[in-house]
């Protein structure tokens, strides 16, 4: 029953998402969807809708992965996936295929590179992550006199501290940092952590650590009045003063503009063919622990503006993303 | 033993849910982190399915009154702060005994509401209600309160008829040092307590200290009214996290209240209740990975009042003066016949029903004591439970689980009550949310209770629609039963005088059955986080059905009694409920918060009444109480904060003319409260001094009109020692 009505819904939103695209030759290109999570079905959206504005022609042919055996695929077609699920499949069956991939981490990238032995000849990827700095700018605005960055690391996540404490050293700040396993104590491990930082910044790792150290983060954070940025909007609804991430509407308009670019006269140019971090992201704060933290005036426009200026006059090139 | 067979129980549970949180973990990887770990959902809390909901997303109205909000209000009661929210009366009985309910009608004990604390329900079966005032909650150890406006019996069981109230106080882990707070102010107020926050080793716990004495509404021209209370009481509540993935959540507490128990109707009447209370709970959460998480939570509640009040002799309830009585002694002493010839001659109705011998009985023993109040009464409560919050797709998540509850009330008054019942109760539930579409979610779910009354079957469902970020509209239909409370159905409250019955104070039907709500609503939501602006509202009808309630009766055939009336607790009541409430909130700027509530709703309300005649036959009559329900209420606060240290309130609460169904016709009133608060730091420590006036226009009635709300001032000071 539940399969049946999985499949229904899925039915209805290909539906609705290939109705953005009519097929034009040369111009058409496979979308293929990880799964029936309603983000990639947004990125997805706005993508086809953004470059359909400046070319009516664009066609997109919107497909599961489930369904990819039977998606006619030309070898010389640009296959958009979405998903880590999408573009690891596409690269291990099409390893010369040229494409696009979206919603997909930079480790999980990586990841499928060296399982794969792929190359990243003729292959694009617009992460879904954020750049480190961008988190540790943001600690420094929240907090210009804070001198210690709090974090936690997973099994997953560890890999990151070393980035993380250069990073927060060229901003001014030492990094107080934890690493737990399945069977360590969060709270025990966070306290100590938390009365030293000034400024705590919430490491993504994968979804069990990241459930279960939120809540303890959060509350300890709130006892010790600091704030605590977040990786996604459900972070801050949750208690995070602030969080920085890439919405499918971001990942989808970046991922429309490199397309425009590899449609246009000129045609695709080598320099397309990079994996780098989304240029667009959305910074949310909760206005309710901002008051309580005792931020009277933090104004989440003014915070986006001014962040926005200072990630793009930094050199973002070098810099280390959060997986 | 005991502890071996615990550990191995513990041992093998512990096993299974590790099995089973292997079979649910199907997106496992070691060392790389997904989109799915990235955008995974961070737990927020709701009650209204049994797993986390945004309030676009949940099948029902929610209103959520946090700490901050009930510090700007100024709130010193319960009664206070749920006049925060849309659609609930809520009043004072008397000065320390609270009626608070949800489109209710003005009982003395409302019994159409749930209430948990900290996921622990503490409707009691001997009030059929929540005894308020021995919950052992201190206010200031709230953190929010979850209050789902609507039938929730679906997600929390018989008892949320009606609505569902869900107070979570603060988790040991957000608190640290010493907290401090005292209040003095008008009725002879002094409350005091001392919250303790600190680690033992991996537990973190939160100790507290309470207390709280007032002397009650004022004196009125009958007489004083000894409605005050002294109540003390501790609780303490720890988090143990052995691991990131389990989370032990254990909690106990002992409270001691000695309140004024009566009538303002009758002042002379009132009579201490001594109540004692205790609850142990524990709770086991395990989130296995993003997909499951299972817990187990075991309580234990009791609660024990003793309140015997002397209300004179036989004679003095026959209303025979003291000479009188004597000589009506005597002379069923010495004529036995002349005694019953004059009784029934002074008393042809009451003593239509007895025997001569009965009469005679009764004449002996007019010098008889009698007894009053509520007797010696104890409520006993166990309560298993075991949850189970998954998640399918990105699409679809829910929770089941399946509960045991055993169930123990006592009363007792010698010649009057002797009332001993143990029942046992189960329930299974199930709750899902799945999303058709990015902007169309299901909600559905239902519980089954297996009762004393039968099997009842509680479902709703909703359909929610996200026009977009800000505007949501949401269609839901629920379906909600409540089994009497045990002593609805074992009722036999009958004063008797060496065993012949006087007065038939309330008897419970033998064939009393389950209470039936039919809830259709159209909820919308829009949300503005640009302007911090949202606003609720709910329309609704509501149709109940078999209402217990309480019916006077003509006395059968055939029973020895000198009372002419049987009070009956029966399916009898029949309510159609139309309204509207609308709530909003509004943060002006960060330093201004604008909170507005308000319900229009139109009570269609019809008992019906059964009269035995003498003939044999059975008449029915239907009563009509359309106005046991205030039309309008509403309420309005505005906080500003001036700078670090200033912050002032002014809250108002308005409700038009009611008729309180054990109470009396109370007009309409307006009440207006203000609150000066300032806020310092002195060295390490933070303290915030508060000036609070309640009512400062002029006096009102609660509840009965001998209950006169004057203007009430207090002075509440807090100091936070790290």
């Amino acid at each position: 029953m539940v399969r049946l009505i999985k499949h229904l819904a899925c039915c209805l939103g290909l539906s609705l998402t290939a109705l953005a695209g009519s097929p034009a030759r040369g111009q058409e290109a496979v979308v293929i969807l990880s799964g029936d999570n309603h983000y990639y079905h947004q990125a997805a959206r706005t993508m086809i809708s953004r470059v359909k504005a400046t070319a009516p022609e664009f066609g997109a042919d919107v497909r599961y992965l489930s369904s990819l055996e039977t998606v006619p695929i030309q070898s010389d077609q640009l296959v958009i996936t979405i998903g880590t699920g999408a573009t690891e499949r596409v690269l291990k069956q099409f390893p010369h295929q040229q494409q696009l991939g979206l919603f997909v981490t930079e480790s999980a990238w990586r990841n499928a590179l060296e399982r794969y032995g792929g190359t990243t000849s003729r292959k694009a990827v617009i992460y879904v992550n954020q750049p480190l700095r961008h988190y540790v700018t943001l600690a420094r605005m929240l907090k210009p006199d804070g001198k210690i960055i709090g974090s936690a690391f997973g099994s997953a996540s560890r890999q990151y501290e070393a980035s993380l404490r250069g990073i927060a050293a060229q901003e001014g700040f030492s990094l107080a940092s934890t690493t737990l396993g399945e069977t360590d104590n969060p709270v025990t491990s966070l306290t100590p952590v938390m009365a030293q930082a000034d400024v705590f910044i919430a490491i993504p790792d994968q979804a069990t650590f990241n459930r279960n150290i939120a809540r303890w983060a959060l509350y300890l954070a709130y006892q010790q009045k600091i704030p605590l940025i977040g990786f996604s909007q459900s972070y801050t609804r949750a208690g995070a003063l602030a969080s920085i991430y890439s919405s499918p509407d971001d990942i989808g308009d970046q991922a429309g503009d490199w397309l425009i670019r590899f449609y246009s006269a000129e045609g695709p140019g080598t320099q397309l063919w990079s994996a780098s971090h989304p240029r667009n992201f959305t910074l949310n704060i909760n206005a309710s622990v901002a008051m309580a933290l005792g931020y009277r005036n933090l104004s989440e426009a003014d915070l986006y503006r001014t962040l926005r200026q200072r990630v793009d006059s930094g050199a973002m090139s070098d810099d280390a993303g959060v997986h | 033993m005991l502890q071996n067979g615990s550990t191995t129980l513990l041992t093998r549970l512990s096993a299974t849910l590790a099995l089973l949180s292997v079979s649910g973990n199907t997106l496992s990887h070691e060392d790389y982190i997904t989109e799915i770990d990235l955008l995974d959902d961070i737990p927020v809390v709701s009650a209204v399915s049994g797993f986390e909901q945004a309030l676009d997303q949940a099948p029902a109205s929610v209103t959520i009154i946090d700490r901050d909000l009930i510090e700007m209000s100024g709130a010193q009661t319960f009664v206070d702060i749920f006049r925060l929210v849309p659609g609930f009366q809520a009043y004072y009985v008397s000065a320390n005994r609270y009626g608070i309910g949800y489109h209710d009608i003005g009982k003395e004990s409302p019994n159409q509401v749930e209430v948990m604390v900290d996921g622990r329900f503490v409707y009691d079966a001997l009030f059929s209600s929540v005894n308020w005032g021995t919950l052992g909650v201190e206010i200031s150890d709230i953190d929010y309160i979850e209050i789902v406006r609507g039938s929730n019996a679906a997600a929390q069981g018989s008892n949320a008829f009606r609505n569902s109230i869900n107070i979570v106080t603060r988790k040991p882990v957000q608190d640290t040092g010493t907290e401090i707070r005292a209040t003095i102010g008008d009725l002879n107020t002094r409350n005091g307590s001392i919250r303790f926050s600190n680690r033992l080793g991996a537990l973190d716990y939160r100790l507290t200290l309470g207390y709280q004495k007032n002397d009650g509404f004022p004196a009125v021209p009958e007489g004083p009214l000894d409605d005050g209370r002294e109540m003390t009481h501790t609780n303490m509540r720890g988090t143990y996290t052995p691991t990131l993935i389990d989370t032990f959540d254990i909690a106990f507490g002992f409270a001691k209240d000695r309140v004024g128990w009566g009538d303002a109707d009758h002042p002379d009447e009132f009579s201490l209740a001594r109540s004692y209370s205790h609850f142990e709970s524990i709770k086991w959460v395990r989130s296995t990975d993003n997909r499951n998480e299972f817990s187990v939570h075991f309580y234990h509640n009791k609660f024990r009042t003793v309140n015997d009040a002397d209300i004179g002799t036989f004679a003095d309830w026959l209303d025979l003066d003291p000479g009188d009585a004597d000589f009506i002694t005597q002379l069923a002493a010495t004529s036995p016949n002349a005694a019953i010839t004059l009784a029934r001659d002074t008393f042809p109705d009451e003593t239509l029903r007895l025997s001569d011998d009965s009469i005679l009985t009764l004449l002996d023993n007019l010098d008889t004591g009698l007894e009053g109040g509520l007797g010696r009464l104890a409520s006993e409560r166990f309560d298993l439970q075991f949850q189970h919050r998954f998640r399918v797709s990105d699409r679809l998540r829910g929770a089941w689980g399946a509960g045991a509850r055993d169930e123990k009330i006592s009363r007792f008054r010698e010649q009057t009550f002797d009332i001993q019942v143990d029942e046992q109760y189960f329930r299974l539930f199930g709750h899902a949310e799945w999303w058709a579409t990015h902007q169309m979610v299901f909600n559905t779910g239902a519980m089954v209770e297996d009762t004393f009354v039968g099997t009842l079957i509680s479902p709703r469902v909703a359909v929610n629609y996200l026009l977009n970020d800000n505007h949501m509209v949401r269609l839901a239909y629920t379906e909600g039963h409540r089994a009497p409370s045990l002593l609805e159905a074992n009722e036999r409250n009958i004063g008797k005088v060496a065993g012949i019955a006087y007065d038939l104070f309330r008897v419970g039907d033998p064939d009393l059955k389950e209470e039936r709500v039919d809830t259709a609503e159209f909820g919308y939501l829009l949300k503005l986080p640009r302007y911090r602006f949202t606003m609720d509202v709910r329309v609704f009808h509501e149709l109940v059905r078999d209402i217990i309630d309480e019916q006077v009766i003509p006395v059968p055939e055939g029973i020895q009694t000198l009372d002419d009336n049987l009070k009956i607790i029966t399916n009898g009541g029949f309510w159609q409920i139309n309204g509207a409430e609308i709530q909003l909130t509004y943060n002006v700027s960060p330093e201004t918060l604008v909170r507005f509530h308000y319900m229009n709703v139109d009570l269609d309300r019809h008992t019906l009444y059964r009269l035995d005649t003498p003939r044999g036959m059975t008449r029915a009559y239907i009563k009509k109480k359309q106005d046991r329900m205030a039309k309008h209420s509403g309420g309005l606060l505005i906080n500003h904060r001036f700078n670090e240290q200033w912050s002032a309130s002014l809250i108002s609460y308005y409700q038009s003319d009611v008729t309180w169904e054990d109470g009396n016709s109370i007009d309409g009133f307006l009440r207006t409260d203000a609150q000066l608060a300032y806020d310092f730091t002195v060295g390490q420590h933070t303290g915030r001094i508060r000036l609070i006036g309640q009512n400062l226009g002029g006096d009102y009635e609660e509840f009965i009109d001998n209950n006169r709300f004057q203007t009430r001032v207090f002075v509440s000071a807090e100091l936070d020692l790290p």
